[in-house]
């Protein structure tokens, strides 16, 4: 009953906050609390403006379908559980609209650390049940190195700027170059760029299906607001940062398909996927700060506009697809595609929204997802046409790997589609497997709506954003026409040719005449990425091992096992020494604690004369 | 006008030159061969006749089938594969790609959904081919787009705006990538044999293995449709490349356009006939040609422009 209730305050609050936020777009909101609570060196201020109420709908409308989803997800965890989801989640979104309206430096940091501690403690609150402990170690150090490099950051712009509000600062400036780094790489981690993503597929499988939608679809885009917020204003930051914007992005793009491909988990997949698509929204930012540099003002506004479309389209489908994963998890008791299988059938909604997020995460028309890359694409053919060779070249490079991440994606989320949902079931978990509860068909179905219609309305939307954004205009492509044109096709053939065929029969699967084929017959998820994986073997440390034994083991083998790993060089090549070392440092530092007070007095009479020996020798 | 000429070229030249190939493959065999019309005979009959669907199949087997056709429905009234300006226009490159894409991911998707081990290979063999087909395509046309300085597609093959960056070298380079790209997207002869009835080893025809009656004869529309695209671009692309060399009347030049597309067939017939089917880990060194075609067109064009 409770759970209803709670999740009725937040649908109210959502349709509220997206009010809110629609209005505020046009004209920015101030608003400073004289509240007792002084923040030591900043009163508690709210200011709304264009791009944090543009980055506010998004939040809201991801926690509008959270609340619709989750009061069924949790119908069958314990009371803990829920109490623990319920608070989490609810100080996380309002955390996550804090950080977006808030108007100092202080209250950003504490909104932030508010959000980061809330979705630490919801990714680990499946405890009990599934081995989380080293996903929220993992996720809650990203964490707190992410906050110190902003603190860090924070701290340096406040010694050159002598103010804690955002708006007085000017981090373009080479002076507040050491600022900029600190606070970009504070926002990369927390964003999940390469290569500081390991955090994000250990974090979404631990966590909660709509927890992980939330973190995916609204909590990855927190930095992002932050980047754009104090960097993309209308002048140019240098050569250098543009760069590393575009290089890590591109990377990341490459590297996050890559490692999706042979994922055997569907949270793993998607949060992999999301690596991806954050790497796309960095690259589009850097090729905005390189369009300033370049003074190349129409370029600079397509990118941005490019970026925050795809930031808000990602959103949506990402959050849609992991919703969807908490379905299949509820009914079919398992995420792992090894075990999945058939599902089309027994879950028909499920299924057909799952095939709308992947055709916008596939970036395929006329999703979504495709608009926004359509514009990323425009972009970067004009930086083709640009006069400088060096550009020129790195677009083409760019413009190639966004092409493979691309058909990466497609030949990872056809297989995902594939073994979840086609053929038979491949395992007892999911034979029973039935369609879940309306609420969370509608939750998902809400954002469905939201990836269609930014599709269909793509132009208008990329002109409305142009203008609150006061961009130069620029003209975008235009999907409309074609997706009508295409549907109408699509029934017309159908109708045409398809309906009441004359004669249809059903019949079971060709098995070449050896007898009926078994569920175990069909593909494996392995399998099928096989082929594209063994192509990037050297970067995925992809390995076959395979025994054939028995005694004519040419012929008539007994025993046939095969079994493909993978690796992550990063994590185990440089990650895994890292913590080892400093884990190792820290044994000696240990040392020094040794729980007698004589030592201690030793410490401090040593301080002391060194304090003394110091003043001396000035 | 143009409608009117694509949608006769549309109805008659994919089916033709289908029937040219398999005709000239008999001829180089000594064979008398199948008439020419023979594919279409073969769409009517299947139209005709019953179809069966696997018990295991799901609505997206059909509904995958048919989006795939529309896909390539839509583009042959889209995409400039004959001298004149297509029936939609607005068309750019990028576009095109993805359309192919979508075309391809429900193919995919339509050939899993019956769970057959044989559709589910193809199906993997088919992600992975155009995975690394696709950067060879968008090199081919980035090149081309950098001469027209538009990325639209019907400005790209306008025959106008040569008088300003008149290059055979890119031209030829990119109709040489877009032959070999057709003849990998198509799984022609050295990556997969079209006329062998071992499933276990092929491309296309084991996507379409579950596919029958209706189905059937949309996926072998679809399939001539992709190659008259796929054909008329890179014919398309020769000509503009001999483009100094023709006279200067759109009709000659449509007559020449459908003369090279046969052209194009003849060489495939042949090299049907003379070539042997690639080791399937052998592909990717193939795919390769014709990357290296579209790096070079692509550095040739950037040449031109500076």
């Amino acid at each position: 009953m409770w759970r209803f209730l709670i999740s009725g305050i937040l649908f109210i609050a959502s349709i509220l906050g997206i009010a809110f936020s629609i209005h505020s777009i046009a004209e920015p909101v101030h608003c400073s609390l004289n509240l007792p609570i002084y923040l030591g060196l900043a009163p508690v201020s709210f200011v709304s403006d264009t791009t944090s109420s543009i980055f506010a709908i998004l939040l809201f409308a991801l926690s509008l379908a959270f609340s619709l989803f989750s009061p069924s997800y949790l119908s069958n965890k314990t009371k803990n559980e829920r109490s623990l989801f319920w608070c989490g989640s609810i100080l996380f979104i309002a955390s996550m609209a804090g950080t977006l309206f808030s108007g100092n430096a202080i209250l950003f940091l504490i909104c932030w650390e508010i959000m980061s501690l809330s979705s630490a403690a919801l990714v680990a609150s499946e405890l009990l049940t599934k081995n989380t402990a080293k996903a929220s170690l993992i996720y809650l150090s990203a964490t707190r190195v992410a906050t110190m490099l902003l603190a860090l950051g924070f701290l340096s712009a406040n010694k050159l700027f002598h103010s804690w509000n955002f708006a007085d600062w000017q981090l373009m400036r080479p002076e507040a170059l050491t600022a900029a780094l600190l606070i970009m790489f504070g926002c990369f981690i927390k964003a999940g760029l390469w290569p500081f993503h390991i955090w994000v597929p250990y974090a979404y499988f631990a966590a909660p299906a709509p927890v992980a939608g939330l973190m995916s679809g609204a909590m990855k885009k927190i930095p992002i607001f932050l980047l754009v917020h104090l960097l993309c204003s209308r002048e140019p930051v240098g050569f250098a940062i543009p760069i590393l914007f575009l290089v890590l992005g591109s990377v990341s793009t490459l590297w996050g398909m890559i490692f999706a491909l042979v994922q055997a988990d569907l949270k793993k997949v998607l949060a992999y996927s999301s690596i991806e698509n954050v790497g796309l929204i960095m690259l589009a930012l850097g090729a905005h700060l390189l369009g300033l540099y370049l003074h190349m003002a129409s370029l600079a506004s397509l990118f941005l506009i490019a970026a925050i479309f795809h930031m808000f389209n990602h959103g949506v489908f990402k959050s849609l697809l992991f919703f969807a994963s908490g379905s299949i998890y509820q009914k079919a008791h398992s995420t792992n595609l090894n075990d999945l299988g058939g599902l089309a059938k027994r879950m028909p909604g499920t299924f057909l929204l799952f095939l709308l997020g992947t055709l916008a995460l596939c970036s395929l028309p006329p999703s979504n997802g495709f608009c926004s890359k359509w514009l990323i694409y425009e972009g970067l053919f004009q930086l083709v046409s640009s006069p400088n060779v060096a550009i020129t070249g790195s677009a083409i490079i760019m413009i190639c790997i966004l092409i493979i991440a691309g058909a990466l994606s497609l030949a990872t989320m056809s297989k995902v589609v594939a073994v979840i949902f086609l053929g038979r079931t491949r395992t007892k978990l999911a034979q029973h497997a039935t369609d879940c509860g309306e609420f969370m068909i509608v939750g998902q179905a809400v954002l469905a709506c939201f990836c269609i219609l930014l599709g269909l309305f793509s132009a208008p939307i990329c002109t409305y954003l142009t203008q609150v954004l006061k961009q130069e205009s620029f003209s975008s492509p235009d999907i409309f026409k074609f997706t009508i044109l295409g549907v109408l096709c699509t029934g017309f053939v159908y109708i045409a040719f398809l309906k009441q065929p004359k004669r249809s029969s059903i019949y079971s699967t060709w098995d070449c005449g050896f007898g009926p084929l078994s569920k175990r017959m069909q593909v494996m998820p392995g399998s099928f990425s096989q082929p594209i994986a063994a192509l990037f073997s050297p970067l995925l440390r992809y390995r076959i091992n395979a025994e054939v034994s028995g005694k004519d083991r040419r012929h008539f083998p007994e025993k046939v096992v095969a079994e493909s790993s993978t690796q992550s060089v990063l994590e185990s090549k440089i990650y895994t020494p890292l913590v080892q070392a400093v884990a190792a440092l820290g044994k000696h530092i240990n040392r020094l604690q040794a729980g007698s007070i004589h030592i201690y007095l030793f410490y401090l009479l040593m301080t002391l004369l060194i304090l003394i020996v110091l003043e001396l020798v000035r | 006008m143009n409608i009117a000429i694509y949608t006769v070229s549309a109805l008659l030249i994919p089916f033709l030159l289908i029937g040219f190939v398999q005709k000239m493959k008999a001829q180089f065999q000594n064979r008398i061969g199948a008439p020419l019309l023979q594919p279409v005979f073969n769409i009517f009959k299947l139209f005709g006749k019953n179809q069966i669907i696997s018990e295991d199949a799901s609505g997206l087997f059909r509904a995958g089938i048919l989006i795939n056709f529309c896909c390539f429905a839509f583009l042959i009234w889209s995409v400039p594969w004959l001298n004149f300006s297509p029936a939609i226009t607005n068309v750019d490159i990028f576009f095109f790609v993805y359309l192919l894409a979508t075309a391809r991911f429900f193919s995919i998707l339509s050939a899993l959904d019956t769970g057959s081990p044989f559709g589910a290979f193809a199906g993997s063999r088919e992600a992975t081919i155009s995975f690394l087909v696709e950067p060879a395509v968008i090199l081919c046309l980035l090149a081309l787009s950098i001469l027209a300085g538009s990325s639209n597609m019907e400005r790209i093959f306008s025959f106008v705006s040569q008088t300003q960056f008149h290059n055979p070298i890119v031209w030829i380079f990119s109709g040489i990538g877009l032959f070999i790209v057709a003849l990998i997207d198509l799984s022609r002869m050295p990556i997969d044999d079209p006329t062998t009835h071992l499933e276990l080893t092929m491309v296309h025809e084991a996507m379409t293995i579950e596919a029958s009656g209706r189905n059937l004869a949309l996926s072998e529309i679809s399939y001539a449709f992709k190659l008259a695209i796929t054909f008329g671009l890179a014919c398309q692309c020769l000509l503009h490349g001999i483009y100094f060399w023709l006279p200067n009347n759109q009709w000659i030049i449509f007559a020449l356009s459908i003369v090279g597309m046969f052209a194009l067939g003849l060489l495939l017939a042949v090299l049907e006939t003379v070539l042997v089917k690639l080791k399937w880990t052998k592909c990717p060194d193939f795919i390769a040609y014709a990357l290296t075609m579209g790096l070079f067109a692509c550095i040739a064009a950037l040449g031109v422009r500076a």
